[in-house]
């Protein structure tokens, strides 16, 4: 695990040059500042819950984008023989997938972190009074765990099928997860979205910090299991 | 007996290996290579490795099918030190998951490989990764990268301090003619420049064996035979072909692969002695006269 930085750098470069960057980074943005065009009142909630319930749809859009990317790129990775040429040096294949892992996370949260500061900002221009800005805080800390579980999700599907059928399906799978927050009652599924159903709502939330707390830490702990799963289908598959 | 510092095991079992190896190895051809798999990393550096002729490659029993085919049947293979192996199977998949088995990139379903004295097992840079070189019919690079990023990460990897990363990087390149382009991305170069690229990257750590899947098929025929004619005596090479023709001067011998187990091992003079060309065609009837003399009444005539 010596050379993971080495192997993030190179990741997150790949992911640069290919342009992939930009969306992963992007499109939480455009989530955070869609926000400040679409009225609160149109969901029939306050200034700040409103808001943060169309970053929510926003990000149900960014997130499985974000693991079918995921998907494909580590498909591509085994596709195209870079992944073979790091294993003949003995990199470890697992030190290859926490890499794409690690240059995904910090992507995301820094895309999270500039959509949720864009959602903040609009949600202060609207709002009559200094709303408290802890619950909306954690809550879009959180969703970063359902970005990160996606991300696995779509590690695990890229070190089985090939670039194209790994992307469809984890936005499939992904996708569907997270419209269902929308849709379903929040107890079904809160601690299967994680920080997601926390931030849709919000303003129905009693304990809004310690729901988010207990449904990242599940999320984080499935992204971990993921990614033991990815990296064991990796160390089996022919490269 | 204590155990060797490079996690091999103890000499008297590897050499007890080795003969039982040798003896189940048919060909009268390389017999006399079989002398023992018994081989400590001192030994691998020194001179001596070709006097003694050890196996720098070993396949016991390697069994491996894919998609319902057999491609790998019980295979057992002995290669000695400084070998240059032209690899011929049908199908033609067969040579290239060999290579990609003694490579670590595939596993087999059964057997055991031992290349250049280390099982996969040790799989520490300083281990298995500086002692074999592999390049397979794509790249591996990322487009990107220009060929020096490439040797320079190739060398990180494998653990060389700067300046000796530097230094063989400009060794590889004067040999590899990547001078000009050393710091442009592969992809300015075209894909004779990215082979020419993953061949250097793979010659980086001056690996004892080297596996050549299909190499550099789209360079000129002269820089290719240059290029793959490898330099140093002790290096192993095994070069997995569909066109065997074209590697006439670059290897010194042909294995055949049919149905996943050996149906010729012959060395390149056997082909002048019986005056046939070195192609494909060659190669099949040399394997027919082979078989037809391993036969019983083959052996009985004889």
């Amino acid at each position: 695990m010596s050379r993971l930085p080495a192997l993030t750098r190179l990741a997150l470069r790949e992911l640069w040059i290919s342009y992939q960057l930009i969306p992963i980074i992007g499109l939480p943005i455009l989530a955070g500042l869609v926000v400040s065009v679409v009225p609160p009142e149109l969901a029939g909630l306050g200034a700040v819950a409103g808001a943060a319930h169309w970053l929510a749809i926003g990000l149900t859009v960014a997130l499985p984008m974000a693991g079918a990317m995921a998907a494909a790129t580590l498909a591509a990775e085994r596709g195209r023989g870079t992944l073979a040429w790091m294993a003949i040096r003995a990199v470890p294949r697992s030190a290859v997938v926490m890499a794409w892992f690690l240059a995904f996370a910090l992507l995301l949260v820094v895309g999270i972190a500039l959509g949720g500061v864009g959602t903040w900002l609009a949600a202060l221009e609207r709002a009559e009074a200094s709303p408290d800005a802890g619950p909306f805080i954690v809550a879009v800390a959180g969703t970063v765990g359902t970005g990160l579980l996606m991300v696995a999700v779509g590690l695990v599907i890229g070190s089985l099928l090939g670039p194209r059928r790994a992307a469809v399906l984890t936005a499939l799978l992904c996708g569907g997860a997270l419209a269902a927050t929308l849709v379903l009652p929040r107890a079904d599924h809160q601690l299967i979205t994680g920080g997601l159903a926390v931030l849709n709502g919000l303003d129905g939330s009693n304990r809004p910090i310690s729901s988010v707390v207990i449904s990242a830490g599940f999320s984080l702990v499935c992204a971990a299991g993921l990614l033991v799963i990815a990296a064991a289908a990796i160390e089996h598959a022919d490269l | 007996m204590a155990p060797c510092p490079t996690g091999q095991e103890p000499t008297a079992d590897r050499l007890r290996g080795g003969a039982r190896l040798a003896a189940r190895q048919a060909p009268e051809t390389t017999r006399r290579c079989d002398l023992t798999n018994s081989t400590p990393d001192a030994l691998w550096a020194s001179g001596s490795v070709r006097l003694l002729q050890p196996a720098a490659v070993i396949c016991d029993g390697l069994t491996r099918s894919m998609r319902g085919v057999r491609l790998l049947d019980q295979l057992d293979l002995s290669i000695r030190v400084g070998a240059r192996v032209a690899i011929v199977s049908q199908p033609p998949e067969s040579a290239s998951l060999l290579l990609r088995i003694l490579a670590g990139l595939a596993r087999p379903g059964s057997g055991r490989i031992r290349i250049a004295g280390v099982s996969r097992s040790d799989d520490s840079p300083a281990g298995w990764a500086r002692r074999i070189g592999y390049v397979g019919p794509e790249a591996g690079i990322y487009p990107w990268m220009s060929p020096g990023e490439v040797l320079d990460l190739a060398g990180t990897l494998a653990g060389y301090e700067p300046e000796e990363r530097e230094r063989r990087t400009a060794a590889l390149a004067d040999r590899y003619r990547l001078g000009v382009r050393l710091d442009q991305p592969v992809r300015r170069g075209g894909p004779v420049l990215a082979e020419r690229t993953a061949l250097a990257s793979a010659m980086l750590t001056d690996p004892e064996v080297v596996l050549l899947d299909e190499p550099l098929r789209g360079a000129e025929p002269a820089e290719r035979r240059r290029l793959l004619n490898l330099p140093g005596r002790r290096r192993t090479v095994l070069l997995a072909s569909r066109f065997p023709a074209s590697e006439a001067g670059i290897v010194h011998e042909v294995l055949l692969l049919r149905e996943g187990k050996i149906a010729l091992r012959a060395s390149t003079r056997d082909f002048e002695k019986h005056g046939l060309e070195f192609s494909l065609r060659g190669i099949e009837v040399l394997a027919e006269s082979w078989a037809a003399d391993r036969s019983p009444a083959g052996a009985a005539a004889r």
